[in-house]
């Protein structure tokens, strides 16, 4: 039968058969959280509002060179279209 | 890993790399304009156009349908000025003008109204007349309606941007007398006229722009007897300094005999031809001009940063490869101490039945006699511990445990092993004969407080493990070399490395405060004056994901767990001797080259596929032909220096496309993943088979 150490929740077999030796050192204790974890939100927030505003003036600028195509070529109407005080040839 | 994957980044990198190659296009190919050279039309006048037009005055409107020529009074000139407006010749001109009280009209070309808008307002505000002159000097007689269109729309546009004002005058690039006009000249009238333009021509042209001095300029544009001339000059498009020498004695020769100076318009006895723009317009106009201002400005930001990329990538590939010539000389061969130190192996598994017994009878045959071998079982949910049992001696211990991570199972293996040399192998390694006898051989001196030991590809089949082998033996390979020779090395891989039991309790054991726990602990050793070197001739063979989304997630791992060990140990670049070393060369290469350079690559590959396709910037892809070149001469000297076969080399070039920009995608990815707060973790038993690996160097 394998040896439990309880409360580590380890069963430690020796490949022979027999039970295993006792531990040399104490395991670490458990990790604090991960860094660069973000648990209230205020970064992923943050971020998120960035890439949105990055993400429309990408479309605002695309959106007026694009409509470049669509920009009237036409000159103004002007009045009076005719010459004063000179010959105009038909 | 916690299936965390924030894909909002993806439409922001889509919508930089959209605007990016829009403003290359924009600059490298609108702005140049596809008339400018010049036209090769027959300038001899044709049967369409009307005697009244070709034998009439300079000015010719077409807006009814039914052509007007309109004549210059005698006794009147009109100067006009073409090509501008020009940062040099305008201001002279206007200065001149001003001094002399002479009004003139301008004609503009709409970009050089983006680059210099301050120049046409000033040009409005001193009185004077302008029209346009199109966007980009092209030849409305040869271009097709729909550049015709574009070219008046926007040149329009950025006058109501600069100017507040619109304009009907209009005068058409490489025109020039009334009687020049030919067939597809009076078409492009005609056209432009059903746009609501007056077309103005001139009656004397001055030639500056081929006139060898000041006084050809006077005697050519200078009318005889009287008539009235619309003089056509140039202000812009070249060196104007005979034209402003030639201004004012043209002016002063005029004067004396007599002639009125004023605008085209009231020359013709027209009126003003300017109205005031509407707002949307000028709004629009404004919008377009900062825009197009913008756009420019990307071609040689991004030749600046093609410079610096290549700078640093070239420094990059001469540095590893003086390094792996050096390391060599350093090391070169090295004879085992005797009798060899007992050694611990620590073998973390989860779910790695295929190959945990195999893994094992490698370290048993290693050639180390006085070894035991510690199987830590991390909640598998295979049988894992059943074939790790299957190895039958009296040096092997099985321990399972509930599903922890990997730092977990390495701090429970270390509790359980026997001796001082502690070597911690990843269960899908397989060691090479001797690889544990020369790992222990670098731990007998005193400084050293952990081992590197050569990983290498064992799954050698299909393009993905292959590609991966090149890396392996090209990057991580030399790069160990490199950080070897600094003095400071950020990673010991979890495939196969050795440590000094008392290095790793000065460090608190193996953290899983990060997912790159292998450079956390030999980043921490660093720190803790511990030497972390690396030894080339002991060799582990490890498999390798063989799949894209196993890749994508083993990488993402580590770039993550990278960003965060750096995060970690930042307070290195303050510190002294081994720990400041780690701070001041270590950090700052992996930052500049694991990190920075990947977010420029995308826009880098963009450049150069947008000029090797389009051809107008052929230099990114020259430079990224020379790049790939000198990656394919680095790896063919790793290869042959680690004793690998050379024929995988061709598989550099696609390798530095493909493999390398979703490398550059994941280190994206990670970064927005550490920022969002969203990245992976450990202890989560769905970790896949290849993504749990440990790494054999930073990502």
């Amino acid at each position: 039968m394998p040896a439990r150490h309880g409360n580590r929740s380890q069963t430690i077999f020796l490949a022979s058969g027999a039970v295993s030796n006792e531990l040399l050192s104490p395991p670490r204790p458990q990790p604090t959280p991960s860094l660069f974890d973000d648990p209230h939100g205020h970064r992923r927030r943050l971020v998120t509002a960035v890439g949105a505003v990055v993400c429309l003036l990408c479309l605002c600028i695309l959106a007026v060179a694009g409509s470049v195509l669509y920009a009237d070529p036409r000159a103004p109407a002007m009045s009076p279209v005719e010459a004063v005080g000179t010959t105009p040839v038909r | 890993m916690r299936a965390v994957s924030p894909r909002g980044h993806w439409w922001v990198l889509a919508g930089v790399l959209t605007v990016f190659l829009a403003a290359l296009f924009l600059a490298t190919s609108i702005l140049r304009g596809v008339g400018e050279p010049g036209t090769d039309q027959d300038q001899e006048p044709d049967g369409l156009v009307p005697h009244s037009v070709s034998g009439g005055g300079p000015v010719v409107d077409t807006r009814s349908g039914s052509p007007v020529s309109l004549d210059v009074r005698p006794g009147t000139v009109a100067l006009t000025f073409d090509d501008g407006p020009d940062p040099t010749w305008t201001p002279r001109i206007l200065q001149l003008l001003a001094a002399k009280h002479v009004p003139a009209t301008f004609f503009v070309i709409g970009r050089h109204v983006v680059e210099r808008p301050g120049l046409v307002r000033a040009e409005t505000a001193a009185g004077h007349e302008v029209g346009l002159h199109t966007f980009t000097h092209a030849d409305l007689a040869t271009a097709p309606i729909w550049q015709m269109r574009l070219e008046l729309a926007t040149s329009r546009a950025v006058l109501a941007g600069a100017t507040g004002t619109s304009t009907t005058l209009l005068r058409p690039p490489f025109s020039s007398m009334p009687d020049a006009v030919n067939n597809r000249d009076w078409h492009a009238a005609l056209r432009t006229g059903a746009l609501g333009y007056l077309t103005v021509l001139s009656t004397q042209d001055g030639l500056d722009w081929e006139a060898r001095n000041a006084e050809d300029i006077v005697r050519d544009a200078a009318p005889q007897d009287g008539r009235g001339a619309v003089v056509l000059l140039h202000d812009g498009g070249g060196d104007r300094s005979r034209t402003v020498a030639a201004l004012g004695r043209l002016i002063d020769t005029l004067k004396a005999r007599g002639y009125r100076f004023t605008t085209v318009t009231k020359a013709v006895g027209l009126p003003p031809q300017a109205a005031s723009a509407t707002r949307l317009d000028r709004w629009y106009g404004t919008a377009l001009i900062g825009l197009i201002q913008a756009a420019v400005t990307v071609p040689p930001a991004a030749a600046w940063l093609l410079y610096a990329v290549a700078l640093l990538t070239t420094a990059r590939l001469l540095l590893l490869a003086a390094a792996a010539a050096a390391h060599r000389r350093r090391t070169g061969k090295r004879a085992l101490p005797q009798p060899l130190p007992s050694v611990s192996a620590v073998i973390p598994a989860h779910n790695e039945q295929a190959t945990i017994a195999s893994c094992v009878r490698a370290l048993l045959d290693g050639g180390c006699p006085d070894i035991d071998v510690v199987v830590v079982d991390d909640g598998s949910t295979d049988d894992t511990a059943a074939a790790a049992r299957t190895v039958t001696d009296p040096r092997v211990r099985v321990v399972t445990q509930p599903n922890r991570g990997k730092p977990a199972a390495l701090n429970a293996g270390i509790a359980h092993a026997a001796h001082e040399v502690i070597l911690m192998v990843d269960a899908d390694t397989t060691i090479a004969p001797g690889a544990v006898a020369r790992l222990a051989a670098s731990l007998a001196d005193p400084s050293v407080g952990a081992v590197a030991g050569n990983t290498k590809v064992a799954n050698r089949k299909g393009l993905l493990p292959l590609w991966q082998h090149l890396e392996y033996v090209m990057s991580f390979g030399l790069e160990r070399r490199l950080f070897d020779l600094a003095g400071a090395s950020p990673t010991v891989p979890g495939a196969i490395g050795a440590f000094r039991r008392s290095a790793l309790a000065s460090c608190g054991g193996i953290s899983a405060d990060t997912l790159a726990e292998d450079t956390d602990i030999a980043m921490a050793l660093c720190r803790a004056g511990w030497r972390v070197v690396y030894r080339s001739d002991a060799h582990a063979r490890t498999h390798v994901p063989t799949t894209l989304a196993g890749l994508w997630h083993q990488r993402h791992r580590w770039a993550y767990g990278t960003l965060q060990s750096i995060w970690k140990h930042r307070h290195a670049v303050k510190e002294t001797g081994i720990a400041g070393r780690l701070g001041r060369r270590t950090l700052p290469y992996l930052l500049l080259f694991q990190l920075a350079l990947p977010l420029a690559a995308p826009l880098m590959d963009a450049a150069a596929l947008y000029g090797l396709t389009s051809g107008t910037t052929p230099v990114p892809a020259f430079t990224w032909a020379v790049f790939t070149l000198a990656q394919l001469a680095l790896a063919a000297y790793a290869l042959r220096k680690d004793n690998e076969s050379l024929r995988h080399l061709w598989l550099v070039p696609p390798q530095q496309i493909l493999y390398r920009l979703a490398l550059c995608l994941v280190t994206i990815h990670a970064l927005v993943t550490a920022a969002l707060g969203a990245g992976p973790r450990w202890r989560n038993p769905s970790t896949t088979h290849a993504e749990a690996r440990a790494h054999p160097a930073t990502a």
